[in-house]
């Protein structure tokens, strides 16, 4: 595994960039966010195949889906937040609806923005977007997987939603990656932890605290939730019994509710959502607001032995 | 994909007058048959779609997919069995296909979508059309194609924020291969539309973002074949403001904005198709 840590949105944008040099079908995209979007290289290398449309998001999708009626990959390339919230009848109508193939690349998710405040905040853009038929969606965790979302949704045809954080982090795992499959970074036997996204890097850490006072967890890694590795939480109900999700989103709508949809259904089994709650945040910078709503691998471990007393 | 349409003058005054009345009797039909559709937006693009289907628009039913077409956008969606029935008269749907409209499991819903032969966007929410109509202009002279790329608007679609979005980045890539034709009928779904939200002046908030303006009757085929015909020597991307009535062809719906999607009873349908027979017009 590496130890170099690098920059997860970089690292997706410089796939788009290689892919621009040799296919002149890839076009970007986006609201007035070139360098935010670390796409500075691609407007300088090719200016004709990004369309910066200025601070104007619902123009920028449907730009981007008349692009794609003309044969061209598109990227659109914008904050999370707005794109997910200002564009979503364009995402559902002109993209999804339309099966064109626009990729749709929400930067900052989460809790990057978070000394803005609420408007800022894309912490329930998985449960919209999860709604609407025919999106695909990635959650990379690490720079590793951000590259691979980028290979992935050149080479896959259709509309595909790309979560991305703006972190240096270390790699998860040093296997390929897969988006339709979960990954078991540790096996357990006493409690399943299943997250996405760089939330993974605390549930990860969470594991270590809990081995230490004799909880055994296993840690599923969801780096694709749009289609869902079915079968990894199935056999984790199965295998193991209570499950706890984590991810930096709110609690309704996200990959919890979606492990709770299949284990009421298929397996009930207890489930725990630790997530963002159902309120406005207070302000603060990110990883403050991360440690405030308990998304940090002492957080994550307390809560879930205080949980398992509580269910046995 | 060669064929040159607007060369062929056999397809004369007559010719598209006659398809706009086949346009106006067929949705007609279509709305009164299924109980459901927007007669006052089908009859005010009779004309504009005759038009553009049969002498303007460099488009094959047996490669509907060729990628140096020209593209047209039916932003006013609703305005869907006007279009199916262009479709039929370019070739791209059978006769018989019109009456399955609004049908369990048609393809013909009261709004267009891309899985009809010949549409190009899922345009039933309002606001669409121009954005996805930039993005193609767009692409085309990247391309350095000669495809035109039309788009046909409501004029209380107008009202839709995204409008003034994509006329801004429009004329910000000088897209003279783009044309926005709006359905200048006056009404929209409620009321008349300068006591529901102003869009006069529209000559001048046009002018103002960057694009050149045109007016023109909407309802006078060689009128608009001669405008479309004609190409501007600007570099700006193109608005023709077609003077409409909505409901035209019918004495009981026209400029009635409470035909907007009222279905005729049997009396008045019979009523209805025998003035469009007659031309009333």
């Amino acid at each position: 595994m590496s130890n170099a840590l690098q920059n997860c949105s970089k690292s997706f944008s410089e796939v788009i960039y290689q892919a621009g040099l040799t296919d002149d079908k890839v076009f970007i995209v986006t609201n007035d966010s070139v360098a935010t979007n670390f796409s500075l290289e691609f407007q300088k290398s090719f200016p004709d195949r990004l369309i910066d449309v200025g601070i104007a998001e619902q123009n920028m999708v449907g730009v981007a889906s008349g692009l794609a009626n003309s044969g061209r990959t598109v990227f659109v390339q914008s904050a999370a937040c707005f794109l997910t919230a200002r564009a979503l009848e364009q995402i559902k109508a002109d993209v999804a609806y339309a099966n064109r193939n626009v990729k749709l690349c929400g930067f900052n998710s989460g809790l990057s923005y978070a000394p803005l405040g609420a408007t800022h905040l894309s912490i329930d853009d998985i449960a919209w977007l999860r709604v609407i038929p025919n999106i695909r969606i990635l959650i990379p965790g690490d720079h590793r997987e951000s590259a691979a979302a980028a290979q992935y949704a050149l080479e896959k045809y259709g509309p595909i939603y790309i979560r991305l954080a703006n972190l240096t982090l270390p790699d998860l795992y040093d296997q390929e990656v897969s988006f339709e499959n979960a990954v078991m970074l540790r096996d357990g036997g006493d409690v399943t932890v299943i997250s996405t996204g760089i939330a993974t890097h605390a549930a990860k850490e969470a594991a270590i605290h809990l081995a230490k006072i004799g909880i055994s967890a296993r840690i599923l890694h969801m780096p694709g939730i749009s289609p869902h590795d079915e079968h990894c939480i199935l056999k984790a109900s199965k295998d193991i019994g209570p499950i706890v999700v984590v991810e930096e989103h709110s609690i309704h709508g996200g990959l919890g509710t979606l492990v709770c949809d299949v284990t009421a259904t298929k397996y009930p089994v207890p489930v725990l959502k630790l997530g963002i709650p159902h309120q406005f945040l207070p302000i603060g910078k990110s990883d403050w607001l991360r440690d405030h709503v308990g998304l940090n691998a002492s957080s994550i471990a307390s809560r879930v032995t205080d949980w398992l007393k509580g269910i046995s | 994909m060669n064929r040159n349409y607007a060369l062929e003058t056999s397809i004369d005054e007559e010719s598209l007058k006659g398809a706009a009345k086949f346009i106006r009797l067929e949705s007609l039909k279509m709305i009164y048959e299924s109980g459901i559709g927007h007669l006052g937006s089908e009859m005010s693009v009779a004309e504009i779609l005759s038009v553009l289907y049969l002498r303007i628009l460099r488009l094959d039913p047996e490669n509907p997919d060729h990628e140096d077409r020209d593209r047209f956008i039916l932003s006013k969606a609703h305005s869907s069995a006007a279009l199916y029935s262009a479709l039929h008269l370019k070739g791209f749907l059978k006769y018989e296909e019109l009456s399955s409209y609004i049908q369990p499991f048609s393809r013909l819903g009261a709004v267009v979508s891309n899985r009809v032969p010949g549409v190009e966007a899922c345009t039933g929410a309002l606001g669409h059309g121009l954005p996805i109509a930039v993005g193609e202009a767009i692409a085309a002279k990247q391309l350095n194609s000669n495809r035109k790329v039309f788009a046909l608007m409501g004029d209380g679609e107008t009202q839709e924020g995204t409008t003034w979005e994509a006329a801004m980045l429009a004329s910000t890539y000088n897209l003279d291969n783009l044309t926005l034709i709006i359905d200048r009928n006056k009404l929209q779904k409620g009321s008349h539309t300068e006591k529901t939200n102003q869009l006069e002046p529209l000559n001048d908030k046009w002018t103002a973002f960057g694009w050149g303006v045109e007016y023109v009757d909407g309802h006078d085929v060689m009128a608009l074949l001669d405008l479309f015909l004609t190409p501007t020597k600007n570099k700006k991307p193109r608005c023709v403001i077609a003077e409409t009535v909505k409901g035209k062809g019918v004495s009981y719906m026209e400029d009635s904005w409470q035909w907007h999607n009222q279905v005729p009873t049997d009396s008045e349908y019979l009523q209805a198709v025998e003035e469009i027979k007659g031309d009333f017009l």
